[in-house]
């Protein structure tokens, strides 16, 4: 089965006032047709910025190398034509913080019209239509009259469904969500995750989630891909992540998760902090935290393998 | 919205009075008075002035009866101009100076976001540098310097425009005033606007735009726009007042019979009723201009728009 986007040896290097930073180092990552992927990490291990610049959302100061192949073409080559229908149509994304992702100085109706309008060449009735059908799917309450408010009068759970409600009117193929239940209450966070799954299957939607919760992960994803320091460290079946997880960095992460759901009593962490991510990278990102190291580890950066269904990045796998 | 627009003129009030106040007093600290000449008068003639203005009266009571008229709308006699009312000169040379300071604030409100918002979407390009450039050059020359070298090149090197004049308003004589006016503003507002369009463009609401594919030049007039004008629309109240009571400079240079002139030869004569009917004038000419754009701010601002409908 091939995939339906995948990103090759992807980096992305931010120009700096104090240098280069290397947000993301020669990343892979695919996502197959209907399935949930997983993409998790602390902040600064680079899960949005990588999502980011697969679609070329990026500021002008960061440079993608590498290649996205959607569809038999290469994301990153395509011109500004090319790329605004795929984001239009194919590839969407939504993001954390639904307080400021949308314009609080047009009325929500304009924002969910104007890429059918633009971009679809649909007429203005039309649109409209489509939109109030659509918060009425995301479960706004009196879609037809709220159609016209602006977004600071809805509350974060119910701009979070407008964001939603956003991208699934575009009928995309990819949905890319970013944290996007990490600004929400606990409760309002179950009812927008239970809605993306019902709306997954009804419009046949691939996902990538961006979360850092585990309890996300095991309640929404069918495979998982664990970040560390711009590299992805282990990929695999959620099955296997959760009940054998190979990477010392994803034990830990588990360990971690597990004491903060109150099943140890002891609060379980990782020691050390993330690598700043600048300059030349010798060895494993994670050798000076990691509580299995060896000798190699500082000298050789490990390369992805394993099986079908379960990869690391680790020197501890490999014969 | 217009119960709110009566509160805030009633709030005026006071602002007004101290206005009022605090100039009555400082114009007669000044030293001199409106009938020394040269030549002094015979004191007769003195003593009849005087008591004709009630200028020999003490000033808490010449205060009330200055206070007593301009409550009838009455700003007086001009000391200096026989035969005309302080009312009258207001009424002449106000829409002289409404109309160059009117045209210098648009052209600059068009020019400058134009440049800021470009120079902001090409951020560190050299038209950007260009333009921050052009605009410290344009915010740091003052208009009495800038004024006799606009002169210099446009009415004598090239004489195509005159040199000064207004000549009932002849089209080539406003150029010249209005360019100089609006070079400072059009800096201004060009960094303004610059600033504020970095920010906007920043924002993820803007990303949010973007990754729904839309074009860029719709996402910068229709997403950010509004938001990067928001800070130029508050300069704009104070700086419409200033380049309409501060062409007193200007006007004086190119000789343009605006009220900055009148406010000037008041000032130097000791004309007591013209500089305080001037004063009072702009003072509530500031205040309006200030509710005007805070009315505006809300009507961009549709969250200021709700706060306000609900007080």
């Amino acid at each position: 089965m091939s995939a339906l986007l995948e990103a090759n040896n992807i980096s992305i290097d931010f120009a700096t006032e104090s240098g280069v930073v290397h947000a993301v180092r020669d990343a892979n990552i695919e996502l197959f047709e209907g399935e949930v992927l997983g993409v998790v990490g602390e902040s600064g291990s680079g899960k949005t910025q990588l999502m980011l610049g697969m679609l070329k959302l990026l500021p002008e100061n960061a440079v993608t190398t590498g290649e996205v192949i959607y569809s038999d073409k290469d994301l990153l080559t395509l011109n500004k034509l090319d790329i605004n229908r795929i984001r239009s149509n194919e590839i969407a994304m939504i993001f954390q913080d639904p307080m400021s992702s949308l314009n609080p100085y047009l009325k929500v109706s304009r924002q969910l019209t104007e890429t059918l309008i633009l971009n679809q060449k649909i007429d203005k009735q039309t649109a409209l239509k489509q939109a109030i059908e659509i918060l009425e799917k995301v479960r706004i309450p009196d879609a037809a009259r709220r159609v016209h408010d602006y977004p600071y009068q809805f509350s974060g759970g119910m701009r979070q469904r407008i964001m939603i409600a956003m991208a699934l009117l575009r009928k995309p193929k990819v949905l890319i969500a970013d944290e996007p239940t990490t600004a929400l209450d606990v409760t309002v966070q179950a009812e927008i995750l239970a809605l993306l799954k019902s709306l997954r299957d009804e419009f046949a939607l691939s996902i990538i989630l961006i979360t850092h919760d585990m309890s996300i992960v095991a309640g929404q994803c069918d495979r998982v891909v664990i970040m560390y320091a711009g590299q992805p460290v282990e990929m695999a079946s959620l099955d296997e992540l959760f009940y054998a997880p190979k990477h010392p960095y994803t034990q830990g992460l588990l360990a971690a998760a597990k004491s903060q759901s109150g099943l140890t009593d002891k609060l379980v962490s990782i020691p050390g902090h993330p690598p700043v991510n600048t300059g030349i990278q010798l060895g494993c990102a994670f050798y000076p935290r990691c509580e299995q190291r060896l000798d190699v580890c500082q000298r050789d950066m490990p390369v992805m393998t394993g099986s079908n269904t379960q990869q690391q990045a680790c020197h501890l796998y490999e014969r | 919205m217009l119960e709110y627009f009566f509160r805030r003129l009633l709030g005026a009030i006071p602002t007004i009075f101290i206005i009022i106040l605090v100039s009555f007093f400082l114009i007669r600290l000044a030293p001199g008075g409106p009938f020394d000449f040269d030549k002094t008068l015979a004191p007769e003639i003195q003593a009849n002035l005087n008591t004709k203005f009630h200028l020999d009266e003490p000033v808490y009571v010449q205060f009330g009866y200055y206070l007593k008229d301009i409550l009838q709308g009455d700003f007086g006699p001009s000391f200096q101009y026989k035969n005309y009312t302080v009312t009258e000169l207001i009424a002449q040379g106000f829409p002289v100076s409404v109309q160059l300071g009117l045209s210098a604030m648009a052209l600059a409100l068009l020019l400058g976001s134009a440049a800021g918002i470009l120079a902001a979407y090409r951020q560190n390009s050299k038209f950007d540098y260009g333009v921050m450039t052009i605009s410290m050059l344009g915010i740091s020359v003052p208009n009495f310097v800038m004024a006799p070298i606009l002169i210099l090149i446009f009415a004598i090197v090239f004489s195509f425009l005159p040199a000064g004049g207004w000549n009932d308003g002849a089209f080539q004589n406003r150029i010249l005033p209005i360019v100089t006016l609006a070079l400072p503003q059009i800096a201004y507002i060009a960094r303004i606007s610059r600033g504020s369009m970095i920010e906007v463009l920043r924002s993820p609401f803007i990303r949010t735009a973007f990754s729904k594919g839309l074009p860029t030049f719709y996402i910068l007039t229709r997403h950010a726009l509004k938001p990067t004008l928001l800070p130029v629309i508050s300069y704009m109240g104070p700086a419409i007042a200033g380049i309409i009571t501060g062409s007193v400079v200007v006007e004086q240079i190119y000789g343009i019979p605006g009220l900055g002139r009148y406010f000037v030869q008041g000032a130097l004569n000791r004309d007591y009723t013209l500089v305080m009917g001037v004063v009072v004038f702009y003072g509530v000419f500031i205040i309006l201009l200030n509710l005007i754009v805070d009315l505006l701010y809300g009507w961009l601002d549709p969250q200021i728009r709700l706060q306000a409908r609900k007080t």
